[in-house]
Parts: C-alpha cells; structure tokens; sequence
C-alpha cells in the first residue's frame, strides 16, 4: 500500500455557469521519502487536485473520486478530523511564504503554535522543537530568529521558515506549491537541496508543484504532467524527461531555452495558450495546439494506458519508436 | 551610433529614518540599434533602478544617460520631453500597467495621440497593425485587458511600447511569472522585433537561461555593479566572473540527469552596508585575501570580454576563476 493513494479524483468549483470542472479523473501514488513531481501550465488544476487532499477548496467546491492517505480515506473524513490530519500528517507550502506567515507574529510563536496544539508540548518542550526545526532547514542563530519577525527575513529564508513550520508536527507527506517560483536560482537550488536532504534524512514523501521542468529534474523520482485537469503522461523522471511520449510533454520541453540552442535559433513555443476551465475542448483537450492530431483526437477523450513503468493518454503515440 | 549608454551611473536612496543606500554604485552600459543586451542579477542587486536610471525615471547622485546623442535630464514635474518617447519601458506586470477599464485598442491610440504620430484618420489602422506586430487578433483592440492571458496583455504593453515608435525598449522581467510556453513565444517575438525594426532592447531579467536566448550581449550585475559582460555565448560557455559562473551553475536542467544545482551560499547585502573590498567576497568561493581589502575595477579582458575580479589581471587570455584561482595560490597572480 502506498502512503497517498489518489483514484478518479475530480474538483468542480462554482463558475459563471454552474459548477465547472477543474480536475478530471486523475489517478496517482506517493510513496514514503518519494519525491512526486507534478508540473503543467498554470490553469492546468495541479494546485486544485492538491487542495482537496487537504479540504480547503473555496466554498460550493465539489470532490469525487477515492483518496487514501496512509490507510485512510481522506475524502470520507469529517471536516473536523481532516483538519487535524491536514496539520499534523499532511503539510503544504505555498509559491509565496508571506501568504502563510503571519506578518505580526514571531517565529518562535508561528513554529511552536503547531507543536503544542497538535502534539501537546508544553512551552519549553515546544521552543526546543522549534530551534531543532530551525536548524534543520538551516537557518543561522536559531534563538535569535524565534524572536524575529517574518519582514525581517529574505525570501529564501521565508521559504525556509515556512518549511519549517511545515516540518513542526513531522508530517508524512509534504505537498510544496510552487516553492521555488518566486525566488532567484542561486537561492531556488538551496531550496531544492533542502527538499532533498529532508526526504532522504526523514524519509518525508514530497509532492512537488512546479511549472519548471528543469526544478522537477533536479529532485523528483517521478512525475505526471497535467493537462487542463488531467494527467498526459507520467512515469520515472528520466523516462518522462529524457524521452517525452506525449506532444505536450514533448512540446513542454521544447519551449524552453537550452544551453545548446544557439542564439537566432528561435524556441519552440506551442501554439495557442491551456483551455480555461470550461472551455476544454472536445476529445483530447490538447489536440488545438497538437501538431500529431487526428480525426479521432477530436472525437475521444484518450485514456491514460500504463505500460512498463509509466503511462501515457495519447493515441497516436508519434515518439513511440524513438 | 549607440542609441542608449549609460556611463558609470550612480543612483542613491533615502532611507526612512535616515541612511542613504547605494543602490546602483557606478554601472555603465550601452545599447545599440538592432541590439538585445540582457542584463542579470539576483532580486535586490539594482537591475530595476538602473532600468529606471535608464528611461530618466530615477534621480541620479551622478553618471550620465546619453540616448541618441542627447543627455538624459531625469523626469520633472511636467513629464518627460517629447522626443523622449522614441526610448520607452516595459514593466514586469503588465496587468498593473493597462487601464482594466479600457479596452486595448484606446489605450494603444493614446501614444499616437499624445505624441500626433498619425492623422487622426489613420489611427485605427495604426492600432490594428501594431495588434499584428504583436502578434494579437486584430480584434483585440475591442476587448478589455482582462479578457487576455498574461502573455498576451504582456504583448499589450509590448505594442503600446511600439505606438511610440520608439528606437530602444527598456524590458524590466518582462517573462517573469509566464509560464514556459508563453515565456518561449514571447522571447521569439522580442528577437524578431528587434530584427525586423532595428530596435535596441534592454532585457532586464533573474533568468540567465532565458537571456541567455535571446540577448546579443548580456551584463552581470552584482549589488549595484557590473562585474562581467560580453557576448551572451562566451559568456555562457566560459564565465570569467565567479559570480556569473555561480548564477550559470544554480540553473536546473530539465533533462532528467537529476542534477541538483549549486546554491550561492548566502544572499545579496544590505546595499547601505556594502562588504569591504570586492563586493561579491563574502559569497566568493575563490576569494582571497586581497579580495576583502581592493575593490577591482571592470578591466578589459583579451577577446572583448570585461570582468571585474583580482582573478582576471587586465588583458589576461580568458580562463575560468578555478584555473585563476590556481595560478593565483602558486603565487603567478599579484
């Protein structure tokens, strides 16, 4: 059994016009101390999919499907009971940090207010957690920052911070939105690294948000690519990477700038932008913008099919021989 | 004729409560026609008030901003003189620079307009091409901003930029939050406007992989100062400045190799506290002695290349600060 088992998991959220969806039957497994990447463009429902794991879609949102999260059926859970597990079990980080630190609060009283509601530790106990935690993810003088605010931190701390936080009740999984977005390379690869040593050093499961390819090469173990609420394609990092089944995939990659490419050379952009949701076409949502499509791309909607480790939802299948 | 060079610009900030911070400390860069100059750093080196330095948006302490022939004198109270206009900005998050309100094709006719650039009944037609230049529907000029993604409202302010008829663009992150696809289209469309209307683009932009692309000629600033430039492929293959070659290593490759790239220890400084000697020192895995104490200057290096770094003696042959470095400790570099 894996530790997060997801199943024909579909989110419809209100809309101008009923409920639209947003998630379309998307099926997955993370295992313990696995990093699990998921990348798409924005709008393609990889942050929605996550966000129902944790119940806390806007209101009038609607789930379906099966999730299992270490044995349990999350979805069946009462508001109250998942709460719980989603602070203690079942920890996220945001692209933003400043959107989940408290700007008036302290550290030490952001880090310990978790420990000491969830696992009961008492003032002491909590504060010695929280240096622990500090250090961890490699923040200097620990007992200095617990007395600091949020402002008083770079960006890359805050994300530091905020992992932290995150870490505090020892979660089994770590669902990181976009963690690195909004922070420069030099300090992006930190991140990177830290996520790293915690999977390998606490054996935490992480599943990673990101619409760059190039973050989710460095640490995933394996990866699915959404499409306007669906998964495309998935498998090993360097299966999925190296050689990409899917137009999409494919033409992911292609769009960005590669060290080989010379300069006058221009990048392969695909055509058009990601349906909203709403207006997903007809068949496979992709085929507007697919070089490959064929009459019948217009018509079916293509099942992911798994063969050999990974799976792909395309038909045609144009790089199978390569 | 360079169209717009900036010579050893020095732009300070008050601090509130007092202090003044040395945001850009003496950059100098020019820009041709026809030419993309992409210009990278880390968030807080000064890349954005040098931008701002450069279209006359910022007070200078001191230095000087020449655009086509004539000196900069920063905006006053009355706006910006008029031909000025051939020299324009483009900012990061276009949604903060459209007018919700109005619909694009009105905002696109301002330019014209103001500046009386076309007679009035040539003026939708005007709209209509500029849409086409950008590679927008005609029809756009009907829609509001909203209606847009965010690659195509960063097209809006693209061709608002164009209305102006303007020689050189200022680009300040103008790819920053699209995603791939968007960022790849609009990176083309940059390169074959310059091309096709001889325009000088100052690229502005966190992302060395992206410049890396599309510029011609790319400039690494590092708190405030420009420790490298060059032509964007030596530079790429062979940083001469640890610094550029520490932002080249911290870019991930999205080829499933599973490289971890290198983190730079550390972050920007305070600019109201710079380090002694060599800004970049406390950061410098190659840093030396006399790197704490000198502050090096931007020399010339063999094969038109700039660097400044006690690795990298004036008109050395280009080598990497790892093999400088070893010349250094065996005591072949003063």
């Amino acid at each position: 059994m894996s530790l997060l088992e997801v199943d024909g998991l579909r989110v419809l959220l209100p809309g101008a016009g009923g409920l639209l969806t947003v998630v379309d039957g998307v099926d997955y497994r993370v295992e313990e101390g696995e990093v699990f990447g998921v990348a798409g463009e924005s709008g393609s429902g990889k942050t929605m999919s996550m966000l129902a794991l944790l119940g806390v879609l806007p209101d009038g949102a609607a789930v379906e499907g099966h999730v299992s999260f270490d044995g349990r059926d999350l979805l069946a859970l009462a508001a109250a009971r998942r709460r719980e597990l989603a602070g203690r079990d079942l920890a996220m980080v945001f692209q933003d940090p400043m959107t989940s630190l408290h700007p008036m609060l302290t550290i030490g009283r952001q880090l310990t207010e978790h420990v000491r509601l969830h696992l009961g530790f008492d003032r002491r106990a909590a504060e010695s957690r929280a240096l622990e935690l500090l250090e961890q993810v490699r923040i200097p003088d620990g007992s200095e920052a617990l007395r600091a605010y949020p402002h008083q931190f770079s960006g890359g701390m805050r994300q530091r911070i905020a992992i932290a936080i995150a870490l505090a009740c020892r979660p089994k999984l770590l669902i990181a939105d976009e963690p690195t977005t909004a922070l420069d390379v030099t300090v992006q690869a930190g991140i990177l690294r830290l996520l790293d040593r915690l999977r390998r050093e606490n054996d935490l499961a992480v599943i990673l948000i990101t619409h760059d390819l190039g973050v989710m090469s460095a640490i995933a173990d394996r990866v699915s690519i959404f499409y306007a609420g669906r998964v495309v394609e998935s498998g090993s990092r360097a299966d999925v990477l190296r050689l990409p089944r899917h137009p999409y995939t494919r033409a992911l990659l292609d769009a960005l700038p590669h060290p080989e490419l010379r300069g006058n050379q221009p990048l392969v952009a695909i055509p058009g932008s990601p349906p909203s949701p709403g207006n997903i076409p007809p068949g496979c949502a992709f085929h507007p913008r697919c070089a490959f499509a064929r009459d019948d791309c217009r018509l079916h909607v293509p099942e992911l099919v798994a063969r050999n480790g990974r799976a792909l939802a395309c038909p045609v299948d144009p790089f199978a021989a390569e | 004729m360079t169209a717009l060079e900036l010579t050893d610009v020095v732009v300070d900030y008050e601090r509130r409560g007092g202090g003044r911070v040395r945001a850009v400390a003496g950059a100098s860069i020019s820009v041709e026609r026809g030419q993309i100059v992409g210009l990278v750093g880390e968030s807080g080196c000064g890349k954005s008030t040098f931008a701002r330095a450069a279209v006359g948006l910022v007070r200078m302490t001191s230095g000087s901003v020449v655009f086509e022939g004539r000196e900069i004198v920063p905006l006053a109270r009355r706006g910006r003189p008029r031909d000025l206009a051939r020299l324009q900005l483009v900012f990061q998050n276009p949604y903060a620079s459209l007018n919700p309100r109005r619909k694009v094709g009105s905002q696109l006719a301002d330019a014209l307009e103001t500046l009386d650039l076309v007679p009035v009944a040539g003026r939708p037609a005007r709209v209509r091409e500029l849409c086409e230049l950008v590679g927008l529907p005609p029809t756009a000029a009907d829609r509001f901003p909203h209606e847009f993604s965010g690659g195509q409202r960063q097209r809006i302010a693209i061709a608002r930029a164009l209305a102006a008829d303007p020689s050189v663009i200022v680009l300040d992150e103008p790819l920053a939050s699209l995603d791939a696809s968007a960022q790849a289209q609009l990176a083309n469309l940059l390169v074959s406007l310059s091309r096709e209307l001889g325009l000088g683009l100052l690229l502005i932009s966190h992302d060395l992989a992206i410049v890396h692309h599309v510029a011609d000629a790319v400039s690494v600033m590092y708190l405030g100062r420009m420790v490298e430039t060059g032509a964007t492929s030596r530079l790429w293959e062979q940083p001469l400045h640890p610094y550029s070659e520490s932002l080249i290593n911290a870019i991930p490759h999205p080829d499933g190799s599973g490289f971890l790239p290198n983190a730079l220890p550390g972050e920007v400084p305070d600019p109201g506290q710079p380090p002694s000697g060599c800004r970049f020192h406390p950061r410098c895995p190659y840093a030396f002695s006399r790197c704490s104490v000198d502050e090096p200057a931007l020399v010339a290096l063999a094969g038109g290349r700039t660097a400044a770094c006690w690795l990298q003696p004036e008109g050395a042959i280009a080598a990497s600060p790892a093999e400088r470095a070893r010349l250094v400790a065996g005591g072949d570099v003063q």
